[in-house]
């Protein structure tokens, strides 16, 4: 009995162990944030995904040679830009679902920058 | 044709005066009968050289120029475009003026614009970026799954 409960233990302890070693590291979590002095919008689509609300949004539709991108705060402020530059469709094609995106756009309502970052500390879906 | 003709004109009087004036410089040994009347006819041929020369002015080249001016006749592919941009503004001008971006607009635009070149559909989509960016279009939530 003595036993069981010994390895019942040491078993939720490497549980927990192991949970907690796959949370660690460094992660950012980023919502939708909108800057119109800036012209640019950026965020998380890992984190933004999982929030529990049903407001927020960004993320970018491509056409195959030009591209949208749109993005909406807690706030519902909605902001988008189009593109059909090389450098930057390349961007939006490296997207996936746990990339930081950062757009930026002029009073035409085309893309100044599109950066994409794909890495360890983003949060998953 | 007419060039060649006034040219070989041209060559012919040149050198019956050219001949003909030679024989004038020269001293004449014998003097002739008549030929102060011959002296006289000699001058009225120079004179008429003289004008033809001036009246055969080199003909301007057109040939280019026409070219040019010439527009190249519109070809299907160029209606087709002109009529995939015009469907394309009024998709994005309708709901300007509905304030409204839809999943019809969203898709309609898009099919609209299939066949045109990346750079010149950007610039109907950036349209519609324009106008959610002057707050001019309330995006519905489901204009976003397209």
């Amino acid at each position: 009995m003595k036993k069981t409960i010994v390895s019942a233990v040491a078993g939720a302890i490497a549980i927990l162990g192991l949970s907690a070693s796959a949370w660690a590291g460094f992660h950012t979590a980023q919502a939708v944030v909108i800057s119109d002095p800036g012209m640019f919008a950026n965020g998380d689509l890992g984190y933004v995904h999982n929030t529990p609300d049903l407001i927020q949004y960004i993320g970018c539709t491509s056409y195959g040679s030009s591209a949208q991108c749109m993005a909406r705060n807690l706030a519902g402020v909605f902001r988008s830009c189009s593109t059909a530059n090389p450098a930057m469709l390349a961007s939006i094609h490296s997207l996936n679902g746990d990339s930081h995106l950062y757009f930026g756009w002029n009073a035409a309502g085309q893309c100044t920058f599109v950066n994409v970052r794909n890495a360890s500390y983003t949060e998953e879906k | 044709m007419a060039r060649i003709a006034v040219s070989i004109t041209l060559a012919f009087l040149g050198t019956l005066a050219a001949v003909l004036l030679y024989e004038r410089q020269a001293p004449a040994p014998v003097p002739v009968a008549g030929q102060q009347e011959m002296f006289e006819r000699l001058d009225r041929l120079e004179r008429a050289i003289i004008q033809i020369g001036a009246r055969a002015q080199p003909e301007p080249v057109t040939g280019p120029a026409i070219e040019i001016l010439t527009p190249p006749l519109p070809t299907p592919q160029d209606d087709a475009r002109q009529s995939a941009i015009r469907t394309g503004n009024e998709i994005v001008d309708r709901a300007v003026g509905a304030a409204r971006w839809t999943i019809e607009d969203a898709t309609g635009l898009a099919a609209a614009t299939v066949s045109l070149d990346g750079m010149t559909r950007a610039e109907l989509f950036a349209r519609v970026s324009a106008a959610i960016n002057a707050d001019q279009l309330q995006v519905d939530a489901a204009a976003l799954r397209f």
